[in-house]
């Protein structure tokens, strides 16, 4: 996958929601890589989310890189609903936007299935300037 | 600028994964993240993954 040039709009993706509406989602491709593995992953959409306090991912995303979680100790997080979920810690590459660079993600079995990596402010709304634009279906990225 | 519209083409698959090609057609899917990897390794044009659902709603976010 082509990386985005440095600053660039986005459309929104216009996704299903049951039983026939429709939701808006800031969606933009990543790439994540694992050094220690020389795994690297396909693009995959991921959702760009100002309410998480970090990055998340998927657990069989991060098996497939790699990770070994074993001996990891479990970070808690709390979703709006109250509840706790274990997330586990690891520092990859996260190509987005034009740049590469070392992003912790927190891994969890526990995330949406819709969702699988999160992009939150630390690891990237303090790396980028985002703007959103849901009335022009856009988002930029800067 | 025009969104993408995926609610049409993703209506026949409710889990998995799916790959999109650089005109947002569904050129793949399959059960689990290892098994799309494998169906679009080696292939010519470059692919996006997407998870597969037939709803999208009710995203909760988390923080620490």
């Amino acid at each position: 996958m082509a990386l985005s040039p440095p600053m660039a709009k986005y459309p929104y993706k216009i996704l299903p929601t049951s039983p026939s509406g429709q939701v808006y989602k800031p969606l933009i491709p990543v790439i994540l890589s694992l050094k220690k593995t020389h795994k690297i992953t396909t693009g995959i959409y991921a959702l760009i989310d100002s309410g998480a306090d970090v990055c998340f991912c998927t657990m069989d995303i991060g098996l497939w890189l790699g990770i070994n979680f074993k001996n990891k100790k479990s970070i808690y997080f709390t979703a709006a609903n109250n509840k706790e979920f274990e997330t586990k810690k690891e520092i990859i590459k996260l190509h987005v936007g034009g740049k590469i660079y070392d992003c912790p993600f927190y891994f969890s079995k526990e995330l949406p299935p819709t969702s699988p990596v999160i992009l939150g402010q630390i690891g990237f709304f303090d790396r980028f300037k985002i703007s959103f634009d849901l009335q022009n279906r856009e988002f930029e990225v800067s | 600028m025009t969104p993408i519209d995926l609610t049409k083409k993703l209506k026949k698959y409710k889990s998995g994964w799916v790959a999109l090609d650089k005109n947002h057609h569904i050129v793949a899917h399959a059960k689990t993240f290892s098994d799309i990897e494998k169906k679009v390794q080696g292939k010519k044009e470059s692919v996006t993954l997407l998870p597969a659902s037939d709803n999208y709603f009710g995203f909760i976010t988390a923080n620490g």
